[in-house]
């Protein structure tokens, strides 16, 4: 079942909890054998000042060699650690320094710092203490309430507060290198990063880039300035891509100077059709140049279909991966079949960033060489440039973010894949919802669980549940060929497109983060039964 | 009405209770019945018997792992030092700069 870790709680314990524990001292803390029992049984993570760990041990050892305890500190601290999630938080640099020369306890001075910055509670029976930090002080006898009373009852779509406590020592660890070296453009960081993603995606190239949308802007210019020896495509260029995306697919073919053809969807995977994209290519013929296939929610489009039309045509394919980082079809990552692959780290993404950033990934080392010059203003050399470019790098603090954060990709994904199944276990049931259909050649991630609304008003369940605390977005509301971008300055449309018109006023994507526990998928599932 | 279900591990049945808490609203007293569990598997289980008209202590178990070792290391005394946390650190600094 989901999360090991409990984030719904975030407290920290003073010193005199934690030497409470390590010492039984059960006369002065009635309560210390239920909290330790709370935070395990809970898996509740016990967060710590980086200020507080040598106190924590000198006093330690000292109790235990005044005492003629023949075990050390060491291993209490080491079996302490073993036992329960501790997660350290750095103490802050901008203390008032003028404090230190004041008549005030430093050491709750810095907890009280530490707790502010990350917004967490303390845990302390320290009665001076407890008033200093008023609503941010729990006493030992209160814990219970406060956790009664601060249990989650309002579902976010996601917790970025939580992931980021959760990787928060590695993100910190790469963000004070590059504030070490103020490299902050294009340093060692962007590098490491782009070989670490081509090696997860099995490409031989990356390119960091501003965003996902510019992503999908410099793959499209450099291939129109590869294959048509332009620095843009022409108006009458076609290429193919879903209606039922965000708008940033279509918006990069305008901006590449070519006209988006949209081709419907398959309404059971909300992916473009490769049916009506090989039919598409038959009656435009020559004029369709490529084919941004779109892995939306997190599941991949079918790329044996796809490729095969592209081949068959020569057609170049452009991935739009911005929501399926880790994705695979067939056991191959997402970003590897075609000319380019296409990344966007936005924070709400699976791999998400401190802003925005992107990625492209490539075989291609023809292709690479372009992107390298498109990301910076168009040149190798900046002072004197070869086509028309973007200042579209990849800042090397996102790249020092990025780069901790991948190292929890796949253990997230597969926390994403969990809630999946208990979702599609659970809401099978329910008749006026369609679950997600998964290809059997897929591996989804999941980045959003999207259900369909059947014989309902989506917008009205949507409300309802908003009224009961659950979030729910719809990804997307307005399928692109109705918008005023495209019809003003250019698309052409295939058939109908009537899917992406039913998906449009159906689908409902739920709360799906890594993190959730199972009472939280608990209360989402009920209230979806109550409601319905 | 009251709803008995017998299960055989505490773990079971605190998952049990969580999904009923869920229906706290809708007149289900689940608060009344985790106390209760909570009650009944506290802390510190001690099983005891009389031998020959002495009560004899036969088992202490902590509920968790790191209680368990404190239990062992510490034989099964509390309230380990009669130090205060200043007295401590202040020995302890002394000790490392050598006043």
């Amino acid at each position: 079942m989901p999360s090991e870790i409990n984030m719904d709680y975030r407290i920290l314990w003073d010193n005199n909890i934690v030497l409470d524990l390590f010492l039984l001292r059960t006369n002065e803390n009635l309560y210390i054998r239920e909290i330790e029992n709370i935070f395990v049984e809970n898996r509740i993570p016990i967060f710590l000042s980086s200020s507080q760990l040598h106190n924590i041990k000198f006093i330690l050892s000292k109790h235990l060699k005044k005492s003629n305890i023949p075990v050390s500190a060491n291993d209490i601290l080491d079996k302490f650690l073993k036992t329960h999630i501790v997660k350290v938080l750095k103490t802050p640099s901008y203390i008032d320094i003028t404090r230190w020369a004041n008549n005030i306890d430093m050491e709750d001075e810095l907890i009280h710092l530490t707790a502010k910055a990350f917004d967490v509670y303390v845990l302390t029976r320290n009665e001076k203490f407890l008033k200093v930090l008023g609503n941010r002080g729990i006493h030992p006898r209160d814990l219970k309430s406060f956790l009664e009373k601060n249990r989650r009852f309002r579902i976010p779509m996601l917790d970025l507060k939580a992931e980021t406590l959760y990787q928060y020592s590695d993100i910190e660890k790469g963000i004070d290198n590059v504030m070490k070296k103020c490299n902050f453009i294009l340093g060692d960081e962007v590098r490491q990063l782009e070989e670490r993603i081509a090696d997860y995606v099995g490409t031989k190239y990356a390119v960091g880039v501003s965003s996902g949308t510019d992503a999908l802007v410099l793959s499209l210019r450099a291939l129109a300035i590869q294959r048509k020896k332009k620095e843009f495509f022409d108006k009458e260029d076609l290429i193919i891509t879903t209606p039922f995306t965000f708008t940033a697919t279509g918006e990069a073919i305008l901006r590449a100077g070519a006209t988006p053809l949209f081709v419907d969807i398959d309404i059971d995977t909300y992916n473009i059709d490769p049916e009506q994209i090989e039919r598409a290519v038959k009656k435009y013929g020559k004029r369709v140049k490529g084919i941004i296939p779109v892995h939306l929610y997190g599941q991949p489009c079918n790329m044996d279909e796809i490729m095969r039309i592209a081949n068959e045509n020569d057609l170049f394919v452009v991935e739009d991966c911005a929501q399926s980082f880790g994705a695979k079809w067939d056991g191959k990552q997402m970003g590897s079949f075609g000319n380019a692959g296409c990344f966007s780290f936005f924070p709400s993404k699976p791999l998400g960033g401190f802003g925005d950033g992107g990625m492209v990934t490539t075989g291609d080392e023809n292709l690479y060489e372009i992107l390298l010059m498109l990301r910076k203003h168009g040149g190798k050399d900046k002072y004197n440039v070869d086509h028309i470019g973007y200042n579209a790098r990849l800042d090397t603090i996102q790249a020092a973010v990025l780069l901790a954060k991948i190292e929890y990709i796949d253990e997230f994904t597969e926390r994403r894949r969990k809630i999946a199944e208990f979702y599609t276990k659970n809401l099978k049931g329910i008749n006026w919802l369609k679950i997600p259909y998964v290809q059997d050649k897929a591996y989804h991630v999941f980045h959003q669980y999207t259900v369909r609304i059947l014989d309902k008003d989506r917008d009205e369940i949507q409300k309802k549940l908003k009224e009961k605390g659950i979030a729910s977005m719809v990804y997307y509301p307005v399928p692109l060929w109705k918008m005023k971008v495209f019809q003003n300055n250019g698309m052409e449309m295939f058939g109908g497109l009537k899917n992406s018109e039913i998906a449009s006023k159906s689908v409902l994507s739920l709360p799906i983060e890594p993190l959730f526990n199972e009472r939280e998928l608990f209360l989402i599932l009920k209230v979806l039964k109550q409601i319905g | 009405m009251k709803l008995f279900i017998e299960v055989n591990s505490n773990k079971l049945a605190k998952k049990i209770l969580t999904i009923l808490s869920l229906f706290q609203d809708e007149g289900i007293k689940v608060r009344e019945i985790i106390d209760e569990v909570e009650e009944k598997s506290s802390d510190l289980t001690a099983e005891k018997e009389f031998r020959n008209g002495k009560e004899t202590k036969l088992e202490v178990k902590e509920r968790t792992e790191f209680l368990r070792f404190l239990h062992k290391v510490y034989e099964g005394r509390e309230n380990i030092s009669k130090l205060s946390d200043e007295e401590a650190l202040e020995d302890a600094l002394r000790d490392k700069y050598g006043l």
